[in-house]
């Protein structure tokens, strides 16, 4: 087997002067780039900096309105995502795009089964497939339904899709998104093992820097549709790739941290909820941050809902600056002044297809009159929130669907500000955001926790919970294994606890 | 891409509706205009006696049995006669299309209505409506319950009845086993059902085994059938009263392989049947007539009473009620009801 | 906050598309008026007043239950049972007010309790129908298809097959007379006759529920949730929206509307046949939501845009007729306005 990585750089796609205009938008400018054979690149930049535009029309799915591409030698002209695959690029998106109901062997042929007489052949198709689901080191059983599957072994199948077409180049868009640590870690060796064994080119999206650096050999970054800059991963750290993604210097990331009251807010006391929290509970503080952390499983989003009223639970008490508060129900948090903002934004948080008023003031509209609304109120308070959040958007009648992901979170966001409350529950609150958003949100946070309000903060990103929160419990099987006080946690510290490898430090 | 084919889409559909919407209106409006050397409509919209062209509206079921379809191409049938006559046909499959059907025939302005109610209750005050603003009303077949109409034109479905049974009777000897299929349940099938049965009970050794409505249609004759030979060994005659119910039943019997058992009566004479009777077939001896022709009497008889403005003139002699006789067919006359042509 | 960002985006571009998204309906309804108003076979007698009025007058029926399917559909759900159920509900009410004119001598009495009877009978059955639905957790489709088997069939056993004849109380057939009402004017028609017009009691009744349930859907609490339920029903749920009762009222409203539509039906029909009235509302009703603009699936959608649509259907079987046109080509017209109003009002989102 050859070893890809030393050969010389010879371009395996090259990019030329493309352009894509949309109706409204150009969304990739005059962009030439060249990805060497064998290498996995980085692409990064913040939402709306053309990223996925490009990904489409390499995968299919758009054509670029000027410009060339070249794949191996021959330009690229590609006409559906079929095309794509016949030339030998497969694309992982973010949204998998399996059928759950189908087997992992059906999903992995799909489209192209294979047949005897006219009959499809599984038996030589599930031969096939354990043969690829060997080779990345995964022991899925072929003929399990792909819903039964973590998200991770999802994603596997999907490689495992790419590879049964003979893909020479893989673009993956923010595969760890919805990974744990150990996940994300098995997921790169895969990687890499495409890469070095097999000669497979990657193209990786993400927006989670130190991975981007950990995993790549080149990183390209992109700004308003137009090429930035390629760096290699020891010449930059995480803040000058940053810097050249919002293209000026963003300062700090995480705003002072301040004191906070000493009066307990919100207790919460031996929680139970079927199947997942076993016994949790904590206090939470005036004024304080209060991360979450715990692998994807350990019960952390589950624990949130069950205090929200919106997830059943078996057992376990609440109470409220010293009053209990029997939570059933999402309207009885709402009336104790307690929010809870979910994690997933575009199941759970938001109604996409409507206005930003209406999602804005939908949790709280008896405050807008009886019987009937009053619609100058209801557009005021949007646009209120609007302007305190620092959402972008040209009118507050615009659908939520046309706004980006960063301004997707602050409607969300003002939804539960609304309602007023004493004490946020952010689920994930910086989820699929970019840089700068995510930066904006941390200064929110910060602010709110300023004016009295508590927050629980539920997160995957570790140095966001050390970065902004007082105190950080970390969750592991529906328990609460842990207590650190944020300015001196480590990552290292809540990985620890999180995968079990020490039990409770402080109390 | 996909934009572009959507758009193209949607304008091709939009094109093809106003097509669709606006030929057949145009076709309807330009085949007057050459048939006729009248002067242009609009100026004779309102001088009723003077207006040359005579406007007929027909109202009528939709063709939803045998029958019925026998109606509609009599109907048909019937229009192209007058060609100076502007007639307009409206099918309907319930009382409230109906209705609607003839207010709207109203607002065209016509002078005379002929109507076969699908149902009498729903359709007598439309009909009286119609009549107080001077149009003349044609009811044929299933009557108003108030005396609305300038002509009603009926079969004698009492005499069915008496004379279908009186011939099972007789073929029977005055003793067997017999079933009677219905109709959908109104005045027309409980006239025919009542006086066969008074007819039936004067002779006591005919014994009705069962009773059931088969809607007059084919599938539902064959389904009740179907349940009748499952429950009785023994059937002699099948009372059917339509030729619909009749050929359903005959299929299920021949499917039971009981076609040796017991022979039927339908009625209304529809061509298969009467083929059948003519041709001597074991199972088929005669047929009863219920014309489905009628209603191209009564549109023949619109037009007649209303030509030539001598609407009064007729009415003084015309009478307000005519019955239809109905006949039984036997293979020595079936010859003189059969028509090859016709759908029914 | 920063706000300095290069790419704050501007004001929504202009896009026929969303013109024809929201106005599509309206457009189709246009198109078609003022072609019916140029033919030469229907220009004499389509614009005129009387036939207007006939055109709604007889929709009115289709129109308030279009109203209340509204609301379910933009729930998200569907109901399929209202054919039958306005025959049944029609129908008790027809027996009952005949038991109480023979018993207590008093017609008044009768009419009263008839008028009374149907929306309560609806607004019942189409709670228990939201029961199923949102406690039950069974799927609209076979719930609201059980009640359009169920209903049918309780109406044949109560009528025996037959029909109940309400001809005769002449209090009750006066309801839907088009000879009662507010008076509007005198007009000559065609024939050269003068007539009386007026704004008949099914047309007053279907104008008021319409702009009911518009201010019912766009500004009342109830209204936003329904469109929140529809849109995304986790979301609503998460936002302390109480998803089940949203549901049940939703059918139990389009039940009273039911109701309501079968008194005027059955004053209309002097009657109520078990075997044929209301055969195909069900379709009739989807289809005027649909053409109106409101999304199938739930989540979006109009009152207002389900008159329009109401009157569309209305229009077609209209002009057919005026125009001497055979009412076989009623089914071709109906498909192709109904697939023009769907395909101009697609959202470009989707």
């Amino acid at each position: 087997m050859r070893a890809y990585l030393h050969s010389v750089p010879e371009p395996i796609l090259t990019i030329n002067g493309v352009t894509k205009d949309y109706p409204a938008v150009r969304a990739v400018n005059d962009l030439s780039l060249a990805i060497n054979r064998g290498e996995a690149h980085g692409l990064i930049g913040e939402n709306g900096a053309g990223k996925s535009t490009l990904m489409k029309m390499l995968s299919g799915l758009e054509r670029p309105t000027a410009g060339s591409i070249t794949f191996e030698g021959q330009p690229l002209e590609l006409r559906s995502a079929a095309d794509a695959m016949k030339r030998g690029i497969a694309m992982i998106h973010q949204e998998l795009n399996l059928i759950g109901e189908l087997s992992v062997a059906d999903n992995i042929f799909l489209g192209r089964e294979r047949t005897t007489l006219g009959l499809v052949d599984r038996g030589s198709a599930e031969t096939a497939a354990l043969k690829l689901l060997n080779q990345l080191g995964s022991n899925i059983s072929p003929r399990t339904r792909v819903n039964r599957l973590s998200i991770a072994d999802q994603q596997l199948v999907e490689i495992a899709k790419a590879l049964s077409c003979e893909a020479r180049l893989l673009i993956m868009d923010e595969p760890t998104a919805v990974l744990s640590e150990r996940e994300t870690n098995a997921l790169f060796r895969v990687v890499n093992q495409l890469r070095l064994h097999r000669g497979v080119t990657i193209i990786y999206i993400s927006h989670i820097l130190p991975e981007v650096r950990r995993l790549c050999d080149r990183i390209t970054v992109l700004r308003d549709g137009q090429y930035v800059k390629t760096v290699e991963p020891r010449e930059v750290d995480d803040a000058d790739l940053a810097r050249l993604m919002v293209g000026r210097d963003l300062g700090e990331l995480f705003p002072q941290r301040a004191a906070h009251l000493p009066d307990t807010v919100l207790e919460v006391r031996n929680f139970f909820v079927d199947g997942w929290v076993r016994g949790a509970g904590f206090e939470l503080h005036r004024g304080e941050i209060l991360g979450l952390a715990g692998l994807v499983g350990s019960g952390r989003t589950e624990f949130a809902e069950a205090i929200a009223g919106v997830r059943r639970r078996r057992s376990g008490s609440v109470s409220i600056i010293g009053e209990p508060a029997d939570i059933r129900r999402p309207a009885d948090a709402i009336a104790h002044r307690l929010a809870y903002v979910s994690e997933d934004r575009k199941l759970r948080g938001l109604h996409l297809d409507l206005s930003i008023t209406e999602n804005t003031t939908l949790a709280n509209l008896r405050a807008y009159g009886f019987p009937l609304l009053k619609a100058a109120a209801r557009r005021a308070s949007a646009q209120e929130h609007a302007r305190r959040l620092g959402t972008r958007c040209a009118t507050v009648q615009q659908r939520v669907s046309s706004l980006s992901g960063g301004n997707q979170q602050k409607v969300a966001l003002a939804k539960w500000l609304d309602t007023k409350p004493n004490v946020l529950i952010l689920d994930e609150p910086t989820r699929g955001v970019d840089i700068g958003a995510k930066q904006e949100i941390y200064g929110l946070i910060h602010q709110l926790a300023a004016e009295g309000r508590s927050i629980v903060m539920i997160s995957s990103e570790m140095p966001e919970l050390i970065g902004l929160c007082h105190r950080i419990l970390v969750m592991r099987n529906g328990r609460i294994v842990g207590a650190l006080p944020g300015e001196r946690a480590t990552e290292a510290d809540i990985m620890h606890l999180a995968a079990g490898l020490r039990e409770n430090r402080v109390a | 891409m996909a934009r572009f084919t959507t758009r193209r889409l949607a304008l091709s559909t939009a094109a093809l509706t106003l097509v669709a919407f606006a030929l057949p209106a145009w076709r309807a409006a330009e085949a007057p205009a050459s048939s006729s050397t009248a002067p242009t409509s609009t100026e004779s919209a309102s001088e009723q006696p003077s207006r040359s062209k005579l406007r007929i509206g027909i109202s009528i079921p939709a063709a939803d049995h045998g029958w019925t379809a026998g109606v509609v191409w009599w109907a048909k049938k019937a229009q192209e006669l007058y060609p100076e006559v502007d007639f307009t046909l409206a099918t309907a499959t319930t009382p409230q299309k109906q209705i609607s059907d003839i207010e709207n025939m109203m607002v065209k302005g016509i002078d005379g209505l002929v109507v076969l109610a699908t149902e009498s209750a729903p359709i007598t005050p439309i009909a009286k409506r119609a009549h107080e603003r001077g149009i003349y009303i044609v009811n044929v077949d299933r009557g108003f319950l108030e005396p609305v109409a300038d002509l009603f034109l009926e079969g004698d479905n009492k005499a069915f009845g008496r004379k279908s049974a009186q011939y099972m009777v007789d073929r029977l000897g005055g003793k067997g086993k017999i079933v009677i299929l219905e109709g959908i349940p109104c005045t027309v099938n409980s006239d025919r059902v009542n006086a066969a049965i008074e007819v039936f009970s004067q002779y006591p050794e005919i014994e009705i085994l069962g009773q059931q409505p088969a809607m007059w249609n084919r599938q539902k004759g064959l389904e009740v059938m179907q349940t009748f030979l499952v429950k009785h060994k023994q059937i002699d005659a099948v009372w059917a009263q339509d030729d619909d119910i009749a050929m359903g039943a005959y299929k299920a019997i021949r499917e039971a392989g009981r076609e040796n058992e017991m022979w039927m009566l339908g009625g209304a004479g529809m061509k298969e049947v009467v083929k059948m009777v003519m041709d001597g077939h074991d199972m088929f001896p005669a047929d009863i007539t219920y014309p489905p022709s009628m209603i191209a009497t009564g549109i023949h008889m619109a037009v007649s009473n209303l030509r030539d403005g001598h609407r009064e003139a007729v009415s003084q002699f015309m009478p307000r009620h005519l019955m239809i006789d109905v006949e039984l067919i036997t293979p020595e006359n079936a010859k003189g009801y059969y028509f090859p042509d016709s759908v029914y | 906050m920063i706000q300095d960002k290069p790419n704050t985006p501007s004001a929504p571009r202009f896009h026929w598309s969303d013109v024809f998204e929201t106005w599509g309906g309206l457009i189709a309804l246009v198109i078609m008026a003022a072609v019916c108003s140029l033919l030469p076979a229907t220009r004499d007698s389509f614009l005129n007043p009387e036939n207007i009025l006939n055109i709604i007058n007889q929709k009115a029926f289709l129109g308030i239950v279009a109203i209340g399917m509204t609301f379910v559909i933009i729930s998200g759900g569907i109901d399929l049972s209202v054919g039958s159920m306005i025959a049944f509900v029609g129908g008790l009410a027809v027996v009952l007010m005949k038991k109480i004119i023979d018993s207590s001598g008093t017609e008044w009495l009768g009419v009263l309790a008839a008028c009374a009877i149907a929306p309560l009978a609806g607004m019942v059955l189409g709670w228990i129908t939201g029961l199923i639905v949102s406690k039950g957790r069974v799927a609209p489709f076979i719930a609201t298809l059980c009640g359009l088997a169920a209903y049918r069939s309780a109406v044949l056993v109560l009528m025996d097959g037959g029909g109940e004849s309400a001809f005769g109380v002449s209090s009750f057939e006066a309801i839907s007379s088009t000879n009662n009402g507010i008076p509007l004017l005198n007009w000559t028609d065609a024939t050269g006759r003068e007539i009386a017009l007026h704004l008949t009691w099914p047309i007053i009744v279907f104008i008021s529920i319409a702009v009911l349930g518009q201010v019912l859907l766009s500004h009342t609490r109830f209204g936003r949730y329904v469109v929140a339920v529809g849109s995304n029903e986790t979301a609503a749920r998460y936002s302390a929206i109480n998803v089940d009762r949203v549901r049940l009222i939703t059918y139990t409203l389009i039940g009273l509307c039911t109701g309501i539509a079968a008194v005027l039906l059955a004053s209309r029909l002097s009657g109520i046949d078990s075997s044929n009235t209301g055969i195909l509302l069900e379709l009739d009703a989807i289809a005027a939501v649909v053409i109106g603009g409101t999304r199938l699936s739930g989540g979006r959608g109009r009152i207002w845009g389900t008159v329009i649509g109401v009157l569309i259907l209305g229009m077609i079987d209209n002009v057919l007729i005026l125009a001497s046109v055979s009412t076989h080509w009623q089914g071709l017209v109906t498909a192709g306005v109904i697939l023009l109003a769907v395909l101009l009002q697609r959202s470009r989102s989707e």
